[in-house]
């Protein structure tokens, strides 16, 4: 399949694939296990200038356009294992660089944007409480202003990074009585009185990315920590939310990539009854099948991708992509650990952590329940 | 974009009611008339229609939460 990439582009694929497989060596496994972040990877991502593909050049940037920046996170997908380490990118480059880059002020951009291209700041994107989840408007976390200041009080929870962030983007009611209209953003520093981080929550799948709690309790902001206007939290959110599910998911289709290669080639290799098992027409039906969902997952990805950019906000595609992407790759590893039988089943070989790694998707950024249902409303029903 | 296009958009396409009675004045999303998604079509109606870009910080309360507000707001953009 021919997506119109040109020479340089596939070039910085191919750099990205390489630089996975040499230069990110961890062992995924043990680290998945212990439920434990890859700092250094996560440096020698800053140092190699992942967080900064989508960064405008006056900010020390690559400012590559979105559909590149998918591409060369499918390559990312397809070279590194760590499928964690996949998605905590993603929310950085997607939750909280998209929040930044186009609502941030000049010194909100100064402050936070350099660091994280070095890889000393990461961000969180805190919007989900206990009270909300899928009804995402429905937050109680409050911002009374007093005085010059905001004073926080407030929950979130399943927040990326919240055990580690240096910063979080903290969407809280400024006017209660508003409901989503009354919905406020902050950026706020870890190390302001008041703000406490859980340590990581426990998780099935993608445990290399810390999820936890964030506690706020009178945690004091100036206003100048406001990022957008005043009661435009809803649409920022909204705003933030239409590229991460459309770009979010793009390692998806690498992950699919590799594990179609891994599938192909135990199933070469590995013989029963003298034959190898490809032969047999239930595992090479699954791996045609695991062919079909990558190229038509891939197909649908950029094709949403390139709306994105081009400004057109594709409420449709990025639904529909993000359903089908993440059950695609939920099917595939389900297929791969098939094919791999007690292979697959055991942790030792890493084909179950992509299932369990798989899930995910289908819950965060909006469950694909709520997809369908953005979808159902689209279609006038 | 007047009133009355924005009404009759917003009977005809959102609500699936052209009998749907909506006042200039009346409000649209404390009542929840519009939901978020309903505001999202509304935004990409206008910005193809009258060819402008509506930045989604200002999709507040101030500018879109009645007809008249919303007709205020696009001719402020519009010049």
């Amino acid at each position: 399949m021919d997506l119109d990439w040109n020479n340089e582009e596939r070039d910085l694929y191919d750099g990205v694939v390489t630089f996975c497989k040499e230069s990110l060596q961890h062992d995924v496994g043990a680290l998945d296990a212990n439920s434990e972040f890859p700092k250094e990877a996560w440096q020698s991502c800053a140092d190699f200038g992942v967080l900064g593909w989508r960064v405008p050049a006056e900010l020390g940037g690559k400012d590559y356009p979105a559909s590149l920046v998918a591409f060369l996170m499918e390559a990312f997908g397809y070279g590194c294992e760590d499928n964690g380490l996949a998605f905590a990118l993603g929310t950085q480059l997607w939750g909280v660089q998209t929040a930044l880059l186009q609502f941030g002020n000049e010194e909100q951009l100064e402050k936070y944007v350099p660091g994280m291209l070095r890889g000393e700041l990461i961000g969180a994107h805190a919007m989900n409480e206990d009270s909300s989840g899928s009804d995402a408007f429905a937050i109680e976390t409050t911002a009374v202003a007093d005085g010059d200041d905001f004073l926080l009080n407030g929950e979130k929870t399943l927040v990326t990074f919240a055990p580690n962030a240096d910063f979080a983007i903290v969407f809280a009611k400024t006017a209660p009585d508003a409901g989503q209209w009354g919905i406020s953003t902050f950026l706020v520093d870890a190390d302001t009185p008041g703000y406490t981080a859980s340590e990581p929550d426990e998780m099935m799948g993608l445990r290399t990315a810390p999820y936890g709690r964030v506690l706020l309790e009178d945690c004091r902001v100036p206003s100048s920590s406001m990022l957008g206007k005043t009661g435009a939290g809803a649409s920022i959110f909204g705003f933030i939310q239409s590229w991460e599910r459309s770009l979010v998911l793009a390692p998806h289709v690498g992950a699919m990539q590799r594990l179609l290669e891994q599938s192909l080639a135990f199933a070469r290799e590995r013989k029963r009854g003298g034959a190898p098992i490809g032969k047999h027409q239930a595992i090479a039906h699954r791996i045609a099948d695991m062919k079909l969902r990558l190229e038509t997952a891939r197909l649908l990805l950029y094709d949403t991708v390139r709306k994105q950019q081009d400004g057109a906000a594709d409420m449709m595609g990025s639904a529909l992509s993000k359903i089908y992407l993440s059950e695609c790759l939920t099917q595939t590893a389900l297929d791969a650990v098939a094919i791999h039988g007690g292979d697959g089943y055991l942790t030792e070989a890493g084909i179950e952590r992509n299932l369990r790694d798989a899930i995910g998707a289908t819950i965060y950024s909006g469950t694909t329940d709520v997809q369908r249902n953005i979808i159902a409303r689209l279609l006038g029903l | 974009m007047n009133i009355d296009a924005l009404r009759e958009y917003i009977q005809t396409e959102i609500l699936n009611d052209p009998k749907f009675v909506i006042d200039a004045d009346q409000d649209l999303l404390l009542s929840e008339t519009l939901n978020s998604l309903s505001v999202t079509l509304l935004i990409a109606h206008i910005e193809t229609t009258c060819d402008v870009h509506i930045p989604p910080e200002d999709v507040t309360l101030e500018n879109f939460s009645t007809l008249r507000s919303i007709e205020t707001y696009i001719g402020s953009i519009a010049n």
